[in-house]
């Protein structure tokens, strides 16, 4: 996984400097005017992976407002149900999450252009119930045939929280609409699991891992600029 | 603008790349339900292990077809005139309850060992616990409070001089829980 990050940032390290080229040869004395305001918008990965993948359901709203230069405060608000089919076991997680923080844009636009290469610090807290389904008592002996247990235990009340890095970057398609791809890497710091169980999913976060407190995640997302006023780029 | 399109697009193909998962798969190294070891002693010499001759090991109920196999091993052992000092047997997960028959000096045409040696029915009989592993193996099972009843038949244990409880909680198998004196 780590892999994919790296190489992540290879291509957005050549990119930017191939843009960068690109603006030295635009530089004009002209100053352009930058739009702050409110960008909201809605998660499109989210949709197509509960038409395409019967494991899960969820939405996401997203929204940024630029504070300062290049500087946002961000925020995602979510709703996930994710169905973990292991060998053995199976669990249905349902809940909400929110997601708090910041976002820095990397990139200089030249002329009037609004694209950003972004990073993004969230913060995330997630409030959830976990049903298990179905799991077996494991055996290395098959003489009396395997047991599993249907049970349909469901634990409410459950919480989780994780801090999350994110980098992407938003496209301006037509006037103030944007479209955005990120890729996030999570580190969870705090949950509740059930009596002599644990999370194997958490809305907002994903699927967990036994061995570790780290998760990944990517997300696409379609959003609108309302802007509020316009500001001369210093 | 443009290679910013391109980038999105690259973004696109490696977020794709996240929807793989390596799979859960639960390691041999890690202990799940534990198996009930049985030793064998020589009654007159009580500290010296024997191993009984030809044993055979079956579940009492019908409904369980053939022998114990067991698979813990690098090469799966069938308790068919089995004649080492020492057996791993699985109790029921299902049941408080676990009927056997053991078998002795089975004789080689008898592959079903009921009508050659001398046989005894052990009853083993526990309270049980759940406990949690990991995503891969699921739950895990601990036997609580072990009892043992041998039952001969009318003319009382037929080999089975003694059998004493080593470990009244299996939770591992990292010792023998049951001693068979004969």
């Amino acid at each position: 996984m780590y892999r994919y990050f790296s190489s992540l940032i290879l291509i957005l390290l050549i990119s930017s400097s191939a843009m960068s080229q690109q603006r030295a040869v635009a530089q004009d004395t002209t100053t352009y005017k930058e739009k702050y305001g409110l960008r909201l918008g809605v998660d499109l990965g989210k949709p197509l992976r509960t038409l395409l993948d019967d494991n899960f359901s969820g939405i996401q709203l997203v929204g940024d407002y630029r504070i300062y230069d290049n500087y946002y405060i961000a925020a995602e608000l979510g709703t996930e149900k994710i169905t973990f089919e292991g060998d053995n076991i199976e669990t249905f997680t349902n809940g909400s999450y929110i997601k708090i923080g910041g976002d820095y844009n990397a990139y200089e636009n030249w002329l009037d252009m609004q694209n950003a290469i972004f990073v993004g610090l969230r913060y995330g807290f997630s409030t959830f119930s976990q049903t298990l389904d179905e799991y077996r008592i494991y055996t290395s002996s098959d003489y009396f045939g395997p047991d599993i247990r249907e049970d349909n235990n469901e634990t409410t009340g459950l919480t989780a929280s994780w801090a999350e890095i994110m980098i992407g970057i938003k496209v301006e398609v037509i006037n103030n609409l944007f479209l955005s791809a990120n890729v996030q890497l999570k580190r969870r710091i705090g949950q509740n699991s059930p009596t002599n169980f644990d999370n194997l999913a958490i809305p907002g976060f994903g699927r967990t891992y036994d061995s570790s407190e780290f998760g990944a995640g990517f997300g696409y997302s379609i959003s609108y600029l309302v802007p509020f006023f316009k500001k001369a780029r210093d | 603008m443009k290679i910013a399109k391109y980038t999105f697009l690259l973004l696109l193909i490696l977020s794709a790349s996240f929807g793989c998962q390596r799979d859960d798969i639960c390691a041999e190294s890690v202990d799940t339900t534990p198996l009930l070891i049985i030793r064998f002693y020589d009654i007159d010499e009580p500290d010296e292990l024997k191993a009984p001759q030809n044993l055979s090991v079956r579940a009492a109920d019908d409904s369980i077809p053939g022998f114990v196999v067991n698979t813990g091993g690098q090469t799966p052992v069938r308790y068919y005139r089995f004649s080492r000092d020492s057996i791993a047997i699985p109790l029921r997960t299902n049941a408080d309850v676990t009927s056997y028959v053991l078998t002795l000096n089975t004789e080689e045409n008898d592959t079903t060992a009921t009508t050659t040696g001398v046989r005894d029915t052990i009853n083993f009989s526990y309270g049980r616990q759940e406990e949690y592993i990991n995503r891969a193996c699921a739950y895990k099972l601990s036997y609580l409070g072990l009892k043992v009843d041998v039952d001969g038949g009318a003319a009382g244990p037929n080999w089975i001089q003694d059998i004493q409880i080593e470990e009244p909680n299996v939770e591992d198998q990292n010792q023998a829980h049951v001693s068979i004196f004969f």
